[in-house]
């Protein structure tokens, strides 16, 4: 090899045609772009979730669950000399004597000197270290300044009148969804149960909060006791649970990111592809003639292999660059969407994959073009030959490392090979269909060619399949980019719909829930005196699990070989009893048993969830635990649950007649017509029955509304990024035609073709192209986004055909203004300089 | 000896059929000696010139140039034999246009790993053209003839045994013809190389030594400009 002869050449050779590389490094700067700044980012939100767990678990560790503490396990943990606090937490109505108005907050009654880490930020900051003294309350700011009310004003919680002592500031635990729609108020653990809201069957989380030696190894010490503490329904999190537990949170968030990284990346890998290609094609001649003067096919090879390389590297080094600027810029965007301030580091590792990823994918999707050069002939200097390309090893070896590079990416992004596997797989398939598609349109134009039809139409159809025809790049290319695009946006809109929709249309917009029986037809008569309709009062009582098929709970949580969830083992059932299913929801397998007639057997009716987490089928025996009396039943039906209707919904239904007489309380759906009649009925509800809580879901569909223009703010943020890549790709692409049509259309000119007529000819070509590159790209897209809603967001798929057809139309015009963007520069051109070939 | 043909024989594959291009060629041709190959067109005239060149394979057949069996060489012993013993003249000129004109000189040199004196000879060559003052002119800012006076100093920067011409005035007036055919021929002479040119002027051909005729894929003559004939 001559190197100091090919970097010269590859020099000088680039020096005129670099702007044609333009589209190249475009690509591949954006695509590396979003990799860097999303890696980047995701990064330092692992590394701050390292760094800030302890300071939001504010404690070394904690024990909770819906009951205090047994004795049985007080003993283990006094061996842990540790310090403590304890919390009760529950959500509840609260009432302003001030302003006349009621609101439901998560209450906290707090004992002890949590937090250990971090702080309680209060207004007056002394108010967090005197709260506890007598009956204060610390309430969050957001709700005080939403009343207008201030530090001394008071505030009720079931019986007890509080003085407000602060303004809360900050609260621990806000990563719980609960504390977004319900404001936090801080009071002594000791005022508790003067305010009688700890009701049997009500919300309540008890935590106790652990300050350990440094030197204990508390994940070492949980191993040993969890079962032990499981069995109680007691929950250990460590500050490594917190950590793991603030990572699932935004798993979810990381993975759609990811795809958004995925799909730009692999947009600028078929950009790098397309533009590689339309400059090998216009470099024909010049490697015939180095080639005819002596040059061996390898050295021509590495001349331009050497441009594309460096200028590619370029770019991944703008790319990462520009990247890392960028995600400078994420937190702030995200900022009040997370739980804690994200910090704006450079993340080296993130620029390190970012790196890489570029470099590998610029030039594996640059090499298959580029491999071509290694075929041109010096005798094409003398004739043009349209020789069929023969078949290269090597360019399936590339091909290979494309989906493997492409499958190796996926694994480091989703850590599952299945995953991975299939997603690279579908790609495959997707790129399979389009050029398909490709050879059955070149087929089928030739085959049932318009013979009668004008001339425009003829010459601008048998373009599609004449030599050096650009169908089979064109259709593929824009196909896949229309696909990956539109795939983006059907998921996006799948789930915002699903979110949305939540809160769409005539729903319910009021519970009122911890009724008792008796003050049924009490809340009726309210709820009926406001106009308002009752559109659920139903019975819930709350029992446990004993056991199932014939084995104790307990013999089941011993068994390492059961299959049935521990989550679902152990949860407290909230049980509802009717007589009629609701329309709502689905009968999947067997009878719905309405009323208990009597007999040996009581049939109850499960949630799919609920019996696929049990592992239990129709005929299953399974005894509950009913407040001290034990009760077997057996499973009937199985019922699917629309939970998208705000609407009570219980995963155990029991018929009539059996749980009438045990402990319960009632929950009552209505629907407010609006926001005054809302606040006038909870106040009236809240003052003939003080045990009793209204949710007002208005308020909470305004809190996720903001939450989900937050998130929708970002996921368009970011898929923006690969909207204009793909803008690029199909930029490129089309590009790529005016080289293919250049000579043709200038001998046209030549011989006589007026403009329109040569504008008309393209135009029709252009238009196939569009038609069939969108049609296919948005029904595999359509196809996609189906298996995915399906098996791996588990959403409804309910599209809308209309933004569809913006794309659709969206693609043909861009198509068919490129195209006849390119054919205006024929016709500026001079036939001569074409025709002279220079 | 500097090319010899035994027996050459070119056969593409149709669709349908095979087109035989040229069938049983075989002549030489000395060092030194200046030969016109003519014919109508599709005649095999440049098909024969491509083989000649090493520029394609014969479908069967023996061609030694420069003392040396192409019909057997790989791809890059042909094209480093190009490179060190041929030169081209093309009716298109074939300049790299995104070379400047010395650049494009330079390259045979430059092939050859041949760095310093490279730019002289070719600035050299250049100024025996008449182009002096266009060194950095890229091809579209020359030309016709100019572009093929390029062509012409490019195709003796290398010092050749033999020269291949095709068609080197079919793309200019006359005028502009005559000049680069006398430059040709006069740089031939300086330089003592073998000159084999394809053309359709028998003006042209008849300033040769010698003339090829030939006629569906075949020679139908091979003569002195004499009228002597060789075979």
């Amino acid at each position: 090899m001559k190197w100091s002869l090919i970097v010269n050449t590859a020099i000088r050779d680039s020096r005129k045609e670099r702007s044609k590389l333009i589209l190249f490094m475009s690509s591949i700067i954006l695509g590396v772009a979003a990799l860097v700044a999303i890696n980047s980012f995701n990064d330092n939100l692992l590394r701050d979730i390292e760094t800030q767990s302890k300071s939001l678990l504010g404690a070394d560790m904690t024990v909770s669950g819906n009951t205090p503490i047994p004795e049985s396990l007080a003993m283990s943990l006094d061996s842990l000399q540790a310090e403590q606090s304890s919390e009760i937490e529950l959500f509840s109505m609260s009432y302003l004597p001030a302003i006349d108005e009621s609101q439901f907050v998560r209450v906290v009654g707090l004992t002890g000197g949590f937090p250990y880490y971090g702080e309680l930020l209060t207004e007056p900051a002394a108010a967090s270290t005197t709260y506890q003294s007598g009956s204060y309350a610390l309430v969050d700011d957001g709700m005080l300044l939403q009343y207008g009310l201030s530090v001394g004003d008071s505030i009720k919680l079931g019986k007890v009148t509080f003085a407000i002592h602060g303004r809360l500031l900050n609260a621990f635990g806000s990563i719980d969804a609960g504390t977004s729609f319900a404001p936090s108020v801080y009071i002594a653990g000791t005022k508790m149960r003067d305010t009688d809201l700890l009701q049997p069957g009500s919300l309540v989380n008890y935590t106790q909060y652990y300050k350990t030696a440094p030197d204990i190894d508390l994940d070492q010490w949980k191993k040993v006791r969890r079962q032990q503490f499981r069995n109680a329904s007691q929950r250990i999190t460590t500050i490594q649970d917190q950590r793991e537990n603030l990572q699932e949170a935004f798993a979810n968030l990381n993975s759609f990111l990811n795809i958004v990284a995925l799909i730009s990346l692999l947009l600028a890998c078929i950009g790098v592809a397309s533009s590689v290609l339309i400059y090998v094609k216009t470099k024909v001649q010049s490697i015939a003639i180095l080639r005819c003067l002596g040059m061996k096919s390898q050295e021509a090879f590495a001349v331009y292999f050497l441009q594309i390389f460096v200028l590619g590297l370029i770019s991944v080094i703008l790319g990462v660059a520009i990247g890392s600027i960028i995600q400078l810029i994420l937190p702030i965007i995200l900022k009040s969407f997370l739980p804690y301030e994200v910090s704006m580091r450079i993340s080296l590792s993130a620029m390190t994959k970012g790196f890489v990823m570029g470099i590998l994918s610029t030039t594996l999707f640059a090499l298959a073009p580029l491999l071509s050069i290694r075929s041109v002939t010096p005798l094409q200097t003398l004739r043009v030959s349209d020789d069929p390309i023969k078949p290269d090893p090597v360019r399936w070896i590339v091909y290979g490392l494309i989906v493997l590079s492409i499958t190796g990416f996926l694994y480091s992004l989703t850590g599952s090979i299945r995953d991975s596997v299939l997603f690279s797989g579908g790609i495959l398939v997707a790129f399979l269909v389009l050029f398909a598609v490709a050879k059955l349109v070149t087929w089928s134009v030739r085959k049932y060619f318009p013979k009668r039809a004008s001339f425009v139409v003829r010459q601008g159809l048998s373009n599609l399949y004449r030599p050096n025809n650009q169908t089979q790049t064109l259709i593929v290319s824009i196909g896949l980019g229309t696909g990956i695009l539109t795939l983006l946006f059907i998921l996006q809109g799948l789930i915002l719909g699903n979110v949305e929709g939540m809160g769409a249309g005539n729903q319910p917009n009021m519970i009122v829930f911890g009724i008792e029986s008796d003050q049924r037809a009490e809340i009726d008569s309210i709820t009926q005196s406001y106009e308002m309709p009752i559109i659920q009062n139903v019975p819930v009582v709350t029992m446990e699990l004993a056991g199932w098929q014939g084995r104790s709970k307990k013999e089941w949580l011993r068994d390492t070989t059961r299959t049935a969830s521990r989550r679902t083992i152990n949860r407290e059932a909230r049980v509802s009893y009717q007589a009629e299913m609701s329309p709502e929801e689905e009968l999947i397998e067997g009878t719905y048993t309405g009323v208990y007639d009597g007999g040996d057997s009581i049939m109850i009716s499960l949630d799919q969830r609920y019996a696929d987490g049990l592992d239990v089928g129709i005929g299953d025996d399974l005894t509950w635990n009913v407040q001290g009396t034990l009760i077997t039943t057996y499973v009937g039906s199985i019922r699917k649950i629309n939970f998208r209707k705000m609407e009570s919904r219980f995963f155990i239904l029991f018929p009539t007649g059996v749980l009438e007489a045990a402990p319960q309380f009632r929950i009552l759906v209505t629907k407010s017509p609006d926001k005054q009649v809302t606040a006038d009925y909870r106040n009236s509800v809240v003052r003939s029955m003080p045990n009793a809580s209204v949710i007002d879901l208005g308020n909470i569909l305004v809190t996720l509304n903001s939450i989900i223009t937050k998130v929708s703010y970002v996921i368009k943020f970011m898929a923006g990024f690969s909207i204009l890549i793909g803008l690029i790709v199909l930029i490129s692409s089309l590009f790529l035609s005016k080289y293919q049509r250049i000579r043709e259309s200038v001998l046209l000119r030549t011989l006589g073709a007026v403009e329109n007529k040569i504008y008309k000819i393209n135009a029709v070509e252009y238009l196939a192209l569009g038609i069939l590159s969108a049609v296919t790209g948005i029904l595999l897209a359509v196809s996609g986004s189906y298996l995915l809603a399906t098996w791996v967001f588990e959403l409804d798929f309910n599209i809308s055909w209309i933004p569809l057809l913006g794309i659709f139309l969206f693609i043909i015009v861009l198509t068919l203004l490129i195209g006849l963007w390119n054919s205006r520069d024929v016709v500026s051109r001079s036939p001569l300089e074409v025709l002279r070939g220079v | 000896m500097i090319l010899e043909a035994k027996e050459i024989k070119k056969i593409y594959q149709g669709v349908n059929k095979e087109l035989t291009v040229l069938d049983n060629i075989n002549f030489q041709v000395e060092q030194g000696e200046i030969l016109s190959i003519v014919g109508p067109s599709g005649s095999g005239k440049t098909t024969l010139l491509g083989l000649c060149a090493g520029l394609d394979n014969p479908t069967s057949g023996v061609l030694t140039l420069a003392g040396e069996s192409i019909s057997q060489m790989t791809e890059n012993q042909k094209a480093d034999l190009r490179n060190r013993k041929v030169g081209f003249i093309f009716q298109n000129f074939q300049l790299l246009p995104t070379l400047t004109a010395l650049e494009n000189v330079m390259i045979p040199l430059e092939l050859q790993e041949r760095t310093e004196g490279a730019k002289a000879i070719a600035e050299d060559l250049l100024e025996r053209v008449g182009l002096s003052g266009r060194h950095n002119h890229y091809p579209s800012q020359l030309s016709g003839g100019e572009q093929q006076r390029v062509s012409l100093a490019r195709a003796f920067s290398n010092d050749p045994q033999i020269l291949f011409a095709d068609e080197p005035t079919g793309n200019l007036d006359e005028e502009t013809g005559l000049i680069v055919e006398n430059l040709l021929f006069e740089l031939n002479r300086e330089k003592q190389t073998t000159l084999i040119i394809v053309t359709h002027d028998l003006d042209l051909a008849n300033k040769t030594d010698r003339i090829i005729k030939l006629k569906g894929g075949r020679i139908i003559s091979d003569q002195n400009v004499n009228n002597a004939s060789i075979r």
